[in-house]
């Protein structure tokens, strides 16, 4: 801009600035998040095309040798079933079994209603590993110790489960989606308007009449889109296929993409686990698809009239015990392998539960894992991870969401929709094209490799979760901040930070406890020198040493529980306060 | 203080764009209440936002103080933080995190005059003392009533004394009891500190009870300018008149204009009728002439012939407390008169009816 000449007219200018906060901070944003989530993809589709051995940077040549040898093996139709079934029935199981448990929850009068729902929220905290771990000593074909009892007691001639098949790999899976589906169904049953069901009941309907023909129609559309989310969720799962899939003889996709480029022989063939991961992105895309199709249905059949009420509860009478014998099933297949995982990690080496083992019990193992400097290195980059992702994700995130809602113009929309884009990027994949894109760089081989695969990761989860709390956030509470003459970062940091603080709380600590759960992005990038908790436990496991996996997957329970727990607690005082 | 010229603002939405904003001029003398008045989406809003600097206007200038913060084609744009304000927004936008004390001082510890912290306790107090919130300061903001949380909005405008006070709507939100205290004492508050306030709301009797100015605004325009009495007494526009209370309007043909009076005669159903020509027309033109149903006078009986003296029926009649709310007919064409109350009057009643020449004026050109 030139300078003003304002001698014609004896107004002085007021003070004013070039380009404001906004304008700087927004083209910035962007860039980084075009940079986490674009670039990688791109690179990925490059690498797809590359010779054999050869590296994105390497050579201009392109090929389809990948994509003839990816697609035009008969194995590959097996993977892609594989995937299908074991996400498929994962996810009908479970979501049986949640709906059965909301639905008991929410509208019975079914007793231990809330220890239920806390026990639900408290699961966050127990990684996949765990239960993977925890039903092999339970039920693996050899000594598994339910399979011995069951052989003992009914004298049987074989073990009568084996861990090591797709049907477990869903049962198990199944198990450990119901708490987050319990979370996404439960306001749907909460929120249902009970004049529905009553005028069903008034046309002389009875009970199971009014479920069948108004419920089940209206809740339909909820209940598949949670189901596809799931499946979307499901078909990149890494942990449960990684541990069993592979003896079982089932690999999956993501496992076998990861298997591509994570040899335990030869080289890595990054050409074709790159022409692989494409199709599990377009598989993950199409699942994407038909959610937003998923989710308008939904909207256009909302059940929720915003309108308060108490839903009557429905007297379970008799059935209540049918009912709580269901309930105690389902807890103590969830509790069942972490008492197994409790159990091995106070012995020196794996045995069946008897009075002889318990002479043997004691926390040598805790000690002797926690005094490794190789563990010790894994807990430090553990804290560096976790905190910085939690950190990084969410401050990331609250900026993309106030342009998101508060903005105008199409770079705020591109930005959005970029922020979500990660959701439909399978983790394997993603670690996969972040590998490639920075494996010449010297952030390969670091803690912050992983940070920066997972930020991407949970940027989707991040920003949703933000503009869902800005939206009733009323701008005029902005606004009279700038009027008082605070700037734009003084107003988001004054103003803004405070009020959605226990909303980023919770956020931070979902991405906290997911951070340290994940394996697929930590196995995937890791190097000597940035192995973490969940890729050291994997290590440990691969090597046999069950009782000392044990005692640090336990830490890292207790550990997430001791920092989650408290943070929950004050964050839901803090929102109270507020309310 | 204040001046606000051939402002425009389009927004554009998917179905297409509306022009908020279309050439708004105005200027607000040092210490004058002027008040924008409109009904809503006429655009009084987002010219006190581009006022503001939370609008961003598409064409014209804006000078705050002696100061130019918006020129289009002088490329000039201060920030909102950057223009010496105060503000009142309709939902009082009391920050819910702080208290009382905090929402007061934010101005001072974070806005454009930055002061000591020692001297932050003097004028927080002295601001809360002029809204009699005096012994409140440290209660947090949830636990405030309506109309406390109104009086901290406006301690917060006015604590960093800014050279203009903008108030978006800010009774609106109050029960009709508070609101007609409240407009006492803003009236008050803002005479005593004589700052230079501009008022935005759509409640007729807030801007004519407490404005020096009023603007009427309608689709982005304003439509007549001027003190509230000659807004509601003469309106110069069908739209005004329409939206200030009740009119009665007449169509007439121009039959002479009194040159450099401003005055003129207007052949109607009910006679020949003096009045202010305030618009640019000719003899011979056809006009709606507006005017207030209390402009009547009731005249005595034998005064009919007089200059804009005319004979009516009472057609149906209210009693209103205040006064009796009549219709009349003069030659089958309907009015509304307002009466004395204490005179009996009876439906069918013929009662000689006089319009001082003053009290009625063109509103349109037909």
């Amino acid at each position: 801009m030139e300078p003003i000449s304002l001698a014609d007219k004896s107004v002085p200018v007021g003070r004013q600035t070039l380009l404001t906060q906004q304008q700087i901070v927004l083209p910035l944003l962007t860039l980084v998040a075009i940079v986490l989530v674009a670039a990688p993809l791109m690179i990925l589709l490059r690498s797809s095309l590359l010779p054999a051995g050869a590296l994105p940077f390497d050579t201009l040549s392109v090929t389809f040798r990948n994509f003839a040898a990816a697609y035009g093996d008969p194995a590959t139709l097996r993977l892609f079933l594989n995937t299908a079934y074991y996400a498929g029935g994962s996810v009908f199981l479970g979501l049986i079994l949640a709906t059965v448990l909301t639905w008991l929850v929410e509208r019975t009068d079914m007793p231990f209603r809330t220890v239920i729902k806390v026990t639900m929220f408290a699961n966050m905290t127990i990684p996949p590993l765990a239960y993977a771990f925890g039903w092999i000593m339970l039920l693996n074909p050899n000594n598994g110790a339910l399979n011995v009892w069951l052989k003992n007691l009914f004298r049987l001639e074989q073990h009568p489960f084996d861990v090591y098949t797709l049907s477990m790999m869903i049962f198990i899976s199944a198990t450990e989606l119901v708490p987050t589906m319990f979370v996404m169904l439960s306001g749907l049953f909460r929120n249902m308007d009970p004049q529905l069901e009553k005028a069903g009941a008034v046309s002389g309907a009875n009970y199971f009449k009014t479920a069948r023909y108004i419920m089940l129609p209206l809740l339909t559309p909820g209940l598949l889109s949670v189901a596809i989310y799931m499946a979307m969720i499901m078909v990149q799962a890494f942990e449960i296929p990684l541990v069993m899939g592979l003896t079982a003889g089932v690999p999956v996709l993501s496992v076998y993409i990861y298997l591509l480029s994570s040899p335990e022989g030869g080289t890595p063939k990054y050409g074709l686990a790159a022409a692989f991961g494409i199709g599990l992105l377009v598989l993950a895309i199409i699942l994407m698809v038909v959610y937003y199709a998923a989710t308008r249905t939904a909207e256009r059949f909302r059940v929720v009239t915003g309108k308060g009420f108490r839903p009557k509860r429905i007297e379970l009478g008799h059935w209540r015990y049918p009912a709580l014998i269901f309930t105690v099933v389902y807890f103590v297949a969830m509790i069942a392998p972490l008492l197994a995982l409790l159990w091995t990690s106070l012995l020196p080496f794996y045995q069946l539960p008897s009075v002889m083992a318990l002479n043997r019990v004691s926390l040598k193992n805790y000690l002797t894992v926690i005094s490794g400097t190789k563990v010790q290195q894994a807990i430090l980059n553990t804290f560096i991870l976790v905190f910085s992702t939690a950190t990084l994700a969410m401050l990331l995130s609250g900026l993309i969401s106030w342009f998101a809602v508060r903005g105008k113009g199409k770079l705020t929309r591109l930005l959005d929709m970029i922020a979500f884009s990660p959701l439909a990027i399978p983790r394997v994949v993603m670690a996969i094209a972040i590998l490639l894109l920075y494996i010449r760089t010297p952030l390969y081989g670091t803690i912050w490799i992983i940070v920066l695969a997972q930020v991407t990761a949970y940027l989707a989860f991040g920003t949703r979760t933000v503009n869902g709390a800005l939206i009733q956030i009323h701008p005029e509470l902005e606004n009279a901040a700038i009027a008082c003459g605070a700037s734009w970062l003084t107003t988001m940091r004054k103003i803004l930070l405070p009020l959605l603080w226990p909303h980023f709380l919770n956020a931070w600590l979902w991405i906290v406890a997911h951070s340290m759960r994940d394996l697929t992005l930590a196995l995937t990038l890791m190097s000597p020198d940035n192995v973490v908790l969940s890729s050291t436990l994997w290590v440990l496991w691969s090597f046999g040493d069950v009782p000392r996996a044990s005692a640090l997957l336990m830490l890292m329970v207790v550990g997430l529980l001791v920092i989650v727990l408290p943070i929950q607690l004050y964050a839901a005082k803090k929102a109270e306060g507020q309310g | 203080m204040l001046t606000v010229q051939h402002l425009e603002k389009t927004f554009v939405t998917d179905k297409g764009s509306v022009r908020a904003v279309d050439g708004v001029c105005f200027n607000v003398p040092p210490g004058e209440f002027y008040t924008l008045l409109g009904p809503s989406g006429c655009g009084k809003t987002t010219t006190l936002q581009c006022i503001a600097g939370l609008e961003m206007p598409d064409e014209g200038e804006i000078i705050l103080g002696d100061k130019l913060v918006f020129s289009k084609t002088k490329k000039i744009l201060v920030p909102a933080h950057r223009r010496d304000i105060g503000m009142v927004f309709q939902s009082y936008a009391i920050w819910p995190h702080m208290t009382v004390f905090e929402n007061v001082a934010f101005p001072l510890l974070h806005g454009r005059r930055r002061i000591s912290r020692s001297a932050v306790q003097d004028r927080v107090m002295k601001a809360l003392h002029l809204v009699q919130l005096t012994g409140l300061e440290n209660r947090p903001a949830p636990f405030l009533s309506g109309g406390q949380q109104q009086r901290v909005a406006l301690a917060r405008a006015i604590v960093d004394e800014p050279k203009v006070l903008l108030l978006d709507e800010p009774l609106s939100n109050l029960d009709a009891k508070l609101r007609e205290e409240m407009r006492f004492e803003l009236r008050d508050l803002v005479l005593r500190l004589h700052i230079t306030t501009l008022y935005v709301t759509h409640d007729q009797i807030e801007a004519l009870s407490m404005s020096d100015r009023v603007a009427v605004m309608s689709n982005g325009k304003i439509v007549q300018e001027g003190t509230p009495r000659e807004i509601y007494l003469t309106p110069r526009d069908r739209f005004v008149a329409d939206f200030l209370g009740k009119s009665n309007f007449l169509e007439g043909r121009v039959t002479e204009i009194i040159p450099g009076t401003g005055r003129g005669k207007v052949e109607t159903v009910v006679g020949p009728l003096h009045c202010l020509i305030t618009l640019e027309v000719q003899p011979g033109d056809t006009v709606l002439l507006g005017f207030r149903p209390a402009a009547f006078l009731v005249a005595k009986d034998g005064c009919a012939g007089a200059l804009n003296t005319f004979r009516a029926q009472i057609s149906s009649m209210t009693f209103a407390g205040d006064y009796l709310e009549c219709e009349v007919r003069v030659q089958d064409q309907p009015l509304r008169v307002l009466l004395d109350p204490y005179q009996e009057f009876k439906t069918g009643d013929v009662i000689s009816l006089h319009i001082p020449q003053d009290r009625l004026a063109t509103v349109a050109r037909l």
